[in-house]
Parts: C-alpha cells; structure tokens; sequence
C-alpha cells in the first residue's frame, strides 16, 4: 500500500554549533488516506521541523536530505507555484498560536474567503463556501464579521481549521494545535477536527507532545527522540505495550494521581479570607475567596484560563492589591513566587550568582552569608555550583525552573506560590520538577499554593484543591475526594475533557466506590 | 545563535576612534600651522600644493584647521550626547516605573519639548546665554532628550511587567535596585543605538548653531568649517567635503563600535561566540 505521505530518510541539518549534527535524521513514516498519525516528542525532537519540511517552510539555511514524497511528487524540491498550489489546496496546515497565524487587521470572514479566492473560487462561491465552512467547524455565521482579537482561542482555532480545509486537502498537518487552549476548549477542537477527518477521510499529520492527546486522537504514533523515530505504530500497540524504553519512559512520567492526604498539615502558614480582586474591564477577577494552607501542605488552585487562580496566587505574594479582604500570613519570611515560564522569570542579564545573592540580601543576610546560601540552595535544587557565574540562557528549562526555585527559596519563605510551574515544561523534565517540590515539602515543611490547569498533576502533587469557578471556589478539599467524587458542575468538565482518561485514568486502578 | 565577531571593520572603526581622541587632546600641538594664521594663497586646491588639504577663502591651512577642529567636534558629540542619554533616561524611567500621575506629568513635559520645533528652541537659548562651547552643548542637550525619554520610558514600561522584575519585587528589593540592576541593563540596547545616531545630530547642529554665527566665533570645529564652506561649494569643494566626510567617518565609527560594544555586554552573544 502506498502512503498519501511517504516520508523517506529525511534528514535535516542544523548549522555548526546546534547541540546535534541535525534536527532529524533518516527520518521515514507514512500518513496514509484517512488516518490520523500523532508525531510526539519531547521539545527539540525535531516534530515541528519535520511538520515544516514537508510544506517547504523550512528556513533557508537548515540544508535537507531525503525524499517527502506527496501524491508522486517529492515536496523537498518543489519550488515557486508548483509548491503554492500543493500549499492550501493540497495540504492545510494549522498552527499552535491562532492568534499570530491570523491577521489581526482583517475580519474573519473575508481571511477564509481569501484563501478560496485566491485558489479559483469568484466572488460569490467564496462568500457561500466560506459560510458553510464557518458552519462545518461550529462557528455562528455571524463570527464573519468579527476580527480575530474579539474571539476566544477555541474560537480562533475554529478558524484556522476552517482556512485549513477550505480547500478540502487531502491531508492536515496540525502543529501542537491545542496546546494554548484550555482543556475544556482542547477537548472540543479535537473532536471536531476528529469528526472533520473523518467526514473527508482526510489524512492528518497531528504534531504533540502531549500522551493524553494522543490517546485521544490518534491512529497510529511515531516516536521521536533527538530527531530519530525509536517507535512507530498503531496507537492502541503502542499506548498499552510500549516497545522501546524512551517510550516506556515518556508513558511512566505522566503524573498519577496520589491517594490518602500525607501527615495532617499543622497551623495554617496563609489565611486568606473574603479575598476579592475586581477589575474594571472584563469579568476574570476573583469574588469572596476564603481558604488557609497549612504549614507543610501543598494546596492546589485549578480552573480554566480566566477563573481567577492566577490572580489570587499574585495577591497572596503582594504582586496584585485586594479589592476587598484580608490575606494573613503567620510563617516567616514573605512568601516567594515560582513563575510558569523558566525563560523570562531570571534576567538575562545578570549572573545567577548575582540574583541569588542579591535576594538573599535583600531578606537581611550580609554578602557572605547570602553567597554561603546561595550554594546550599543551589545544591537543594540540583544545580551545581558553577551555574553561580553563569547566564540564564546557559540552562535548560527544567534547570531554569530549579533556579528559580532557589531564588524563590534565598529569603528563606514558609511559603511558595507556584503559578504553573510544569507547564512549559516536557513530561520527563515536568517529572524532576514535581519530585522537587516533593522533596522540598517534605524537607523542609514548605507549604506550596500551587496553580495549575493540569488535574493529572494536581492529581499527584497537592494534598487539597480549590476548583475554582469564574472567579468563585467552587469546591475545595483533599485533592483524592474532589477529583473521584466531583460534586460541583465546573470540577465535573474539567474532568471530563481531560484528555487520554480512557487509556490512563486520572487514578490508577479506578474502580467504581460507593 | 552564532554572535558577530570582532572583525577588521570594528577594529578599524576602533582605531579610527583612538586616532580623533589623540588628535583632540594633543591637536594644536600637532598642527603643520596655526590654524587661523593665512599661510598661502586663498583656494589652493587639495593634495597638489604644499597644503595637503587645500586652503580656505583666507589661505588658512585646511589640514591644520581640521586638526583642530576635533577638539570641539568630539567635545560636542560627546557631551551633547551623554548629558541628554542620561537626562532621558531618568525622566523616562521613572516615567516608565513608576507610571499613575508621574508618569502623566512626565510625558506631558516631553511633550512640550517636543513640540517647539527644536532648532529654533536651541538657537533661543544659545542666544540667551552667552555664546561659547558650554552654551551651545546646553542647548543641544536641552533639546535632544525627549525622544531618549518617550524611549526609555516604553522599555522601562514593557520590562516593568517581566516575571524577573516582578520576582525582585516579591523577594523585596528597592525601586532603586529594581530599576538599576534588573531592569536598566535590559533596556540598554535601544538606547545605545539612540545614542550613536544623537552623535551625529550633536554635531550637525552645532555647526548649524555656528553657521548663524550663534556659536563661539573663536572656536574651530568642523560644523564651522563645513558652514564655511557650504558656500563655495562649487568653486572649492574641498571646503566643505573634508569636514562632511570626516563627521560621517566619525559617526560611521561610533556607529560600529556602539554595536560591538552592544554585543560585548549581552552575555547571551559572549558565551555564543566563546
């Protein structure tokens, strides 16, 4: 059987200096008519790369080998018109950040009709097409009209799924598409982009990193590690019996929920009470929040983007002023801040040496004392010493992530706000940074407002969860009861489209209980 | 990321810069003749005669008066670059900061600035105080630091928001510290590229200042040699092309050694090229 997608040893170089020779390397897989193919990998496999080649987007001065051969023609050579008309008509391509893939200064509507235009439809063909592709991918007819920066990111990607299969392609190269989206809304664009494959027995080419997603979509998988495939084959195979360790490895790290509360927490570190924090535009704040975290207890924060997590862990931390309420905290020490994204939370500019020293001082400690600690907590976190004289760019993310918990950990806090602290990170590494935190409570006593929109590592790390709701808690208590046993309707969605639970339950050998 | 390396353009561009600075200090010292003095016959023509460069409408020695026109040329893109840098910078970032009504009261002052139209605005204050090479960088500088202020101000205001910058603020350290050891040092870059282009507008303006004859008339610099010779630019050329070409050679210099030097100090393109 010939494959819609023969991808045969292709072989991308980077330039001199990269980390490896090449991106990906004797590279082969088929998609074949009708099928979905998941590409997963951790950061820097080289999956986006290889989404990239085949549509020629390659930057110029990564030289490719091989052969990526598409209906009989070989897309590595294709050049000028020839590669525009297999471009949208042939193959749509949809991106991870539907914001910058639309333009911003052009209504919805006339951005789809756009591309039919410029493939041959008139005028009115186009308008009537475009209508029945807003239509196809679940958008009112009226979302036409709009521009791209009055929706919401499901909406967005509707959109660009709508643009990617105007032209009814014969195969969809998906990057990453749902990996900006809330889980809620990830749920809903992968069943529509399931149904729409099927509908037009599409071949689709779904770039990931992300197990559960798979699990959700996939028909068959390819594995990719430092740019080679280590495993490929129908997902079910490969989900339940992975062959090869890198695989088995990428499947152990997803986190698994932990039953049964560890050692009662002792007197509350933070009281908040009746915390409210209004904002002038829009509807995302936070109304009467009341909750405490005891000393040594990990409390979870979880919701949607806009329910108002985020902003509480900014007040508790000073970084945002109540509208009305009183946040009291009894430990020693202001609480710290551990941020989501491990590239812009450290200056580039200065060493780490110098940032951790300079926090340290800034608690009361004299030089000495602070560049004595600065080694301890550097050594905590699993970082060696030489990292002292160097530059933030030098480090890994997951590196990254661990010194900024040791920044956060200089003055020396009863308590971390951790405001998505995993999710930029890949599952192997997201792993090493949840036994952190582990290790630091259950060392050290420290008690971790931890937010996330992630319920598989909520699952595994926090002792209790808040499930909040448009700013409100809607329920809260230890993490185990509320997850197994939702009673409120927000805590039972987030469940529920949590992605992959039929193949790997949120707690492992879930049976039904009373 | 490969970081651009120290090349035979930024080490002639550096050297070029060390010759001007000898020449400023040690200039008159050096000079074949007194720059004010009519050795020859007016007009000479450059790289024929005995005058290398030619002479001017008095016969005055062109190699000599260029000599000495470093001096206050340099002085002035200097000075009238680092006072306004420094000038902006502040009210920028304290602007940029702070924000809420200081902010406002800030940038409606740049605004006035910004509105008189600047060359004007200059030659009233030169003309106010009295004409001499401090005068005249007074009101260079007085007029050329708003736009150094809308800048640093829009840097200041975008990293203000930066998860490092809000980390310093939780781990509790100063405003001081926070502007001055986090947040400065990333907002450099734009302005030492502001900076390199103010260099060459110092300079033009003071030669635009001395043309109208509001400058020190007993001071040599190259501004006041190319307005000398603007005049005649059809029957000496020379006149006004050797000024022009040396502040473009000048500016072109600084130009170049500002980038390197930009590069020099961003640690994520030293360890690249290490």
């Amino acid at each position: 059987m010939t494959g819609l997608l023969e991808i045969r040893d292709l072989t991308i170089a980077l330039p001199a200096g990269a980390d490896r020779a090449a991106a990906v390397e004797h590279l082969s897989f088929d998609v074949d008519a009708g099928e979905i193919v998941c590409l997963v990998g951790a950061s820097g496999s080289g999956k986006s790369l290889t989404a990239q080649a085949i549509l020629g987007l390659l930057p110029p001065a990564l030289a490719s080998e091989g052969r990526i051969g598409f209906k009989g023609r070989d897309m590595l050579r294709l050049k000028g018109a020839e590669l525009r008309q297999v471009r949208g008509a042939e193959i749509g391509m949809i991106f991870q950040e539907p914001m910058t893939a639309l333009n911003p200064l052009m209504r919805v509507g006339d951005q789809i009709a756009e591309t039919l235009r410029y493939h041959g439809h008139d005028r009115h063909s186009a308008q009537a097409e475009m209508v029945r592709l807003l239509a196809a991918t679940g958008l009112p007819e009226a979302v036409a009209r709009e521009w791209p920066f009055r929706l919401s990111g499901g909406q967005r990607q509707r959109v660009m799924i709508a643009m990617a299969i105007a032209l009814r392609p014969s195969l969809l190269i998906a990057d990453e598409p749902t990996t900006a989206l809330d889980v809620t809304t990830q749920a809903q664009i992968l069943r529509l982009l399931r149904d729409i494959q099927r509908e037009r027995g599409m071949g689709v080419l779904f770039v990931t990193h992300d197990f559960g997603v798979v699990a959700e979509i996939a028909d068959r998988v390819v594995v990719l590690e430092a740019g080679k495939v280590v495993e490929t084959g129908p997902a079910q195979e490969v989900l339940r019996a992975p062959a090869h360790s890198y695989t088995v490895k990428l499947i152990a790290a997803i986190p698994v929920g932990r039953r049964g509360a560890s050692a009662a927490a002792s007197g509350p570190v933070a009281e908040v009470s009746h915390l409210s924090r209004l904002f002038r535009r829009g509807t995302a704040g936070v109304h009467d929040v009341s909750f405490s975290v005891g000393r040594g207890e990990i409390l979870g924060l979880v919701g949607e983007s806009g329910s108002g997590k985020t902003t509480i862990g900014r007040c508790v931390v000073g970084l945002e002023r109540p509208t009305s309420g009183t946040i009291t905290i009894r430990g020693t020490g202001r609480p710290q801040m551990v941020f989501q994204d491990p590239y812009g939370s450290l200056n580039p500019r200065r060493t780490i040496g110098a940032t951790l020293i300079d926090t340290g001082k800034a608690a009361g400690l004299s030089a000495p004392d602070a560049a004595a600690l600065a080694r301890v907590q550097l050594a905590l976190v699993g970082v060696p010493d030489v990292a002292l004289d160097r530059y933030a760019h030098e480090f890994s993310g997951g590196q990254r992530q661990r010194l900024a918990i040791a920044r956060a950990l200089m003055s020396g806090p009863d308590l971390l706000v951790a405001d998505e602290p995993v999710s930029a990170l890949d599952v192997l590494v997201q792993d090493q940074v949840l036994q952190l935190f582990e290790r630091l409570r259950a060392e050290r006593g420290l008690s971790i407002l931890f937010v996330t929109h992630d319920l598989r590592v909520a699952a595994r790390l926090c002792d209790r969860i808040a499930v909040l709701d448009r700013g409100r808690i809607a329920e809260i208590g230890p993490t185990a009861d509320i997850l197994r046993h939702p009673t409120h309707a927000a805590t039972a969605a987030l469940l529920d489209a949590l992605p992959g639970t039929a193949w790997r339950p949120l707690y492992s050998e879930e049976r039904p209980s009373a | 990321m490969t970081g651009r390396r120290i090349g035979a353009v930024e080490i002639a561009a550096g050297l070029f810069l060390a010759l001007l600075l000898v020449l400023a200090i040690a200039g008159p010292v050096l000079t074949p003749h007194d720059p004010w003095d009519s050795v020859g016959a007016p007009f000479e023509k450059p790289f024929q005669g005995e005058h290398l460069l030619g002479t001017d409408v008095l016969g005055r020695d062109m190699l000599s008066e260029m000599i000495v026109g470093v001096r206050a040329s340099l002085l002035v893109g200097a000075l009238a670059t680092a006072v306004p840098i420094c000038l902006g910078v502040l009210i920028g970032a304290l602007a940029g900061y702070l924000g809420g009504w200081i902010d406002m009261l800030l940038m409606r002052l740049t605004e006035f600035f910004q509105t008189i139209p600047s060359f004007l605005f200059a030659l009233i204050l030169v003309a106010v105080f009295e004409p001499s090479l401090w005068s005249t960088i007074a009101a260079i500088s007085a007029v050329s630091w708003p736009p150094v202020a809308r800048l640093a101000r829009s840097e200041f205001m975008a990293l203000r928001g930066r998860e490092f910058v809000e980390a310093a603020r939780i781990a509790g350290h100063s405003g001081v510290h926070i502007v001055w050891r986090e947040i400065l040092p990333n907002a450099l870059p734009p302005i030492v590229v502001i900076g390199s282009l103010m260099v060459a507008n110092a300079i033009l303006l003071e030669s635009a200042i001395g043309f109208l004859g509001l400058g020190d008339p007993n001071l040599m610099s190259w501004g006041y040699l190319l307005s000398g010779g603007r005049t005649s630019l059809r029957s000496a050329w020379w006149l006004a092309v050797f000024p022009g070409v040396a502040i473009t050679l000048t500016v072109l210099a600084i130009n170049i050694v500002g980038d390197a030097l930009n590069d020099a100090l961003d640690p994520r393109l030293r360890r690249a090229r290490a």
